[in-house]
C-alpha cells in the first residue's frame, strides 16, 4: 500500500483540488485522508456519506476553583503563557491561551488548580460518493495545531487502509511547514507539492522542499495555473530538476476549477478540458504504477 | 487619522490560503503610508512570509526568535524522575541513569525547569527563526517573523513577531499597524489577530473560502473585535459569502472582481495599485471602516 501526500507551502494553490481529482481516479480502492485540520475541504468535493463522529481531546486546561482559591498569586508567577489573569482578587484561566502544562497545579498552595481533558476538535469518517473511505478533522478554532490531530487522522485513516486492503491513502495536507505538514508528510511514500508560478509560490515551495527533503521523503512538483507566468513555470521546472524531484507539468488557469468547487465535485467531473484531464492522469498514474507494490 | 498616541492594529485574515491576504495587507499599509500616515506592516505568516516579495526594502536590524528549552546537566541530576511526572508533553523521558529530552515536544512551560529540586534542567536559548525589520520609505516599515525550516511550532514564532511590531508601533507612536496573518483558524492565526483592534476577513467567493472562514470567524467573534469582509476573485455564481454575511450582520467593505493582470502583477511581486480601480476602490472601503473604528476608540479617552 502507497501512502502519497499532497502539500503545497504556499496556501491556496489548489492541494484539494488535485488530491480530489487523484481520490477520483483512485475510486473505491484508496483511502481519502484530509490532514488540513484547521481548514478541512476535501470532503466537500469528494462528498462524506454515513458519517460517523469522535470527539478529540489534543490536551488538557486548568480551571481554577473559586472555593479554593486564595488569591495567593504563585500561578500566575508560574504560567509562561498569559492564561492566567486576576478577577474579583482572586485568578482564573483564559482558556485560549492555556497550554496545558499543569505546571500552575503543581505549585498552587491551596490545590486550588485541576487539569481537565479539553476537546480540540472532531475526527469524521465517512465515505466519499465514490465508495472510497474518507477520514477528516476539524480541528477547535484556535487549538494549538501541533499535529497531533493530523496524526490521529493519519492513524485512523491507515487502520481502514489496513482493514479494507486498499491499495493507497492519499493525504490532503496543510499549507506551511512546520508541525501540521510535517505530520502529513511523515511515513509517507511520495510528496506531491502543488505550486503556482508567482514569486510568493516559487519561495515557498523551495521552503517545502527543503523540508521534504530533511525529511528524506521522494517528492515531486505540479504546477497549478502554468499560464499565469510561464517564465517563473520555467523556473519551477528548472528547481524541480536541481532539487531532484519529479516535474508533473502544469494545470493551465480554468475557470473550471472554480466551477467544480462550486458544484461539489472534484474537476475531473466537471471539464472536458483535455489539458487539465491528461495532466492529472499522467501524474497519478506515474505515481501510483510506481509505488504500487509497496508493503 | 488616530490621535496622538494611539495606534490602530489591523489583522488580515482568512482561513483559506492563497485567497488574497497578502495583496490587502501590502496594498493597505502602502495607501495608509502614501497619505503620510506612520505605518508598520508585519508579515505573521511565519511558515511562508511572502511581503518582502512585494516590497523594496532596506533591511534596518535582524534578530534571532528564541525559545527555551531545558538542558540536562547530568553532574547535578540526581535521577529522582520529577520532572518526566511534570511533564505533560511526554518530552522527558527520566531513566534510572540517563534522562533523555525530546525538544521538539517541548512546549517551554518550564515546569521541569523550575521545579527540579537539583536545578539540573536549566532553560537554555533556542533559536526557531529570525525576525527582522525594514525600513520601506519615510513613514512605512516592514517587519518580518520567518520560521526556520524543521522547526516546528509556529505560533511561538507569530507572537514574539507580534509583539515585536507592538513595541516597535509604541515606541515610534506609529498611528497603524497591519498585520497579514498565518492561514487557517489554529493558535497562529489566534495570536496574530488577538491583540488586535479590528480584524479583516479576505475571502474567496466558493464553499473552501466560506468553510475555512466560518471556522475562523469562530475565533473572531469570540475576541468580540470589529470585523468586515472583503470578497476577493469575484466571479458570478455564488451566493454563500452573502448570506454569511447577512446572517452573521458582518459588513462586506469590497468586492474585487478576478482579474488576470492582477494575478500577473502579484507573480511578478508587484502591486501598482493605481493600475486596478477595484482593488483602490476597496481600499478606500476599508480605511473608512478602520477610519470608523478609530473615532469610536478614540472617543471615550476624550
Amino acid at each position: 500500500m502507497m501512502r502519497i501526500a499532497i502539500l503545497s507551502g504556499k496556501g491556496g494553490t489548489g492541494k484539494t483540488s488535485v488530491a480530489a481529482a487523484f481520490g477520483y481516479l483512485a475510486g473505491r480502492n484508496a483511502v481519502l485522508c484530509d490532514c488540513d485540520v484547521d481548514a478541512s475541504n476535501l470532503s466537500l468535493v469528494v462528498g462524506a456519506e454515513n458519517v460517523q463522529r469522535r470527539e478529540y481531546s489534543g490536551g488538557d486546561v486548568a480551571i481554577i476553583d473559586p472555593q479554593r482559591c486564595r488569591g495567593c498569586g504563585v500561578c500566575i508567577g508560574a504560567c509562561h503563557f498569559d492564561a492566567i489573569a486576576p478577577q474579583n482578587a482572586k485568578y482564573h484561566i483564559e482558556a485560549a491561551a492555556c497550554e496545558g502544562c499543569g505546571y500552575c497545579a503543581f505549585v498552587c498552595p491551596a490545590h486550588a488548580i485541576a487539569m481537565i481533558a479539553r476537546k480540540s476538535g472532531d475526527i469524521f469518517t465517512a465515505h466519499s460518493r465514490f465508495g472510497a473511505p474518507i477520514v477528516y478533522a476539524e480541528l477547535s478554532a484556535g487549538a494549538e495545531n501541533s499535529g497531533r490531530l493530523s496524526t490521529q487522522v493519519r492513524r485512523i485513516a491507515d487502520e481502514i487502509a489496513k482493514a479494507e486492503e486498499a491499495e493507497a491513502i492519499l493525504i490532503d495536507g496543510p499549507p506551511g511547514i512546520s508541525c501540521p505538514a510535517i505530520a502529513a508528510a511523515t511515513g509517507t511514500d511520495y510528496v506531491l507539492f502543488v505550486s503556482e508560478p508567482t514569486l510568493s509560490g516559487v519561495s515557498d515551495l523551495e521552503r517545502a522542499l527543503e523540508m521534504a527533503k530533511k525529511m528524506h521523503i521522494p517528492s515531486g512538483v505540479l504546477v497549478n495555473r502554468g499560464d499565469i507566468n510561464r517564465d517563473l513555470c520555467s523556473m519551477i521546472r528548472t528547481l524541480a530538476e536541481r532539487s531532484e524531484v519529479d516535474f508533473w507539468g502544469a494545470l493551465l488557469l480554468s475557470s473550471d476549477f472554480v466551477c467544480a468547487v462550486r458544484a461539489g465535485r472534484t474537476v475531473l467531473e466537471a471539464t472536458n478540458d483535455e489539458r487539465i484531464i491528461s495532466v492529472l492522469k499522467a501524474a497519478w498514474h506515474s505515481i501510483a504504477v510506481r509505488f504500487k507494490n509497496r508493503k | 487619522m488616530s490621535e496622538k498616541g494611539t495606534t490602530l492594529t489591523v489583522s488580515i485574515l482568512s482561513g483559506k490560503g492563497g485567497v488574497g491576504k497578502t495583496t490587502v495587507a501590502v496594498a493597505l499599509a502602502e495607501l495608509l503610508a502614501a497619505q503620510g500616515e506612520k505605518v508598520l506592516l508585519a508579515d505573521l505568516d511565519v511558515e511562508e512570509p511572502n511581503v518582502g516579495i512585494f516590497l523594496e526594502t532596506q533591511l534596518q536590524e535582524s534578530m534571532d526568535a528564541i525559545v527555551y528549552r531545558p538542558r540536562w546537566r547530568e553532574a547535578l541530576c540526581i535521577y529522582c524522575g520529577k520532572c518526566q511526572q511534570y511533564c505533560k508533553f511526554n518530552a522527558i523521558a527520566a531513566l534510572p541513569n540517563y534522562v533523555i529530552l525530546f525538544p521538539e515536544l517541548c512546549h517551554g512551560c518550564y515546569a521541569c525547569s523550575d521545579l527540579c529540586p537539583t536545578s539540573a534542567l536549566p532553560m537554555v536559548p533556542h533559536r526557531i527563526g529570525k525576525i527582522s525589520l525594514y525600513r520601506v520609505s519615510a513613514s512605512l516599515l516592514f517587519l518580518e517573523g520567518r520560521l526556520d525550516i524543521g522547526q516546528e511550532i509556529a505560533s511561538a514564532m507569530v507572537r514574539q513577531t507580534r509583539d515585536r511590531a507592538m513595541r516597535e508601533a509604541a515606541r515610534d507612536a506609529l498611528s497603524w499597524v497591519v498585520f497579514d496573518a498565518p492561514p487557517g483558524a489554529a493558535c497562529a492565526a489566534r495570536e496574530a489577530m488577538i491583540k488586535s483592534d479590528a480584524v479583516l476577513l479576505v475571502v474567496e467567493p466558493t464553499p473552501f473560502g466560506l468553510h475555512d472562514m466560518n471556522l475562523v470567524y469562530r475565533l473572531i467573534q469570540k475576541s468580540g473585535k470589529p470585523c468586515a469582509l472583503v470578497i476577493n476573485k469575484e466571479s458570478p455564481g455564488y451566493e454563500g459569502i452573502e448570506q454569511f454575511a447577512q446572517h452573521e450582520e458582518l459588513p462586506i467593505l469590497a468586492r474585487i472582481p478576478y482579474d488576470p493582470r492582477l494575478a500577473q502583477d502579484y507573480s511578478m511581486g508587484k502591486l501598482s495599485v493605481g493600475a486596478f480601480p477595484a482593488l483602490e476602490g476597496a481600499l478606500m472601503s476599508i480605511t473608512s471602516w478602520l477610519s470608523s473604528l478609530a473615532v469610536q476608540s478614540n472617543r471615550p479617552r476624550g
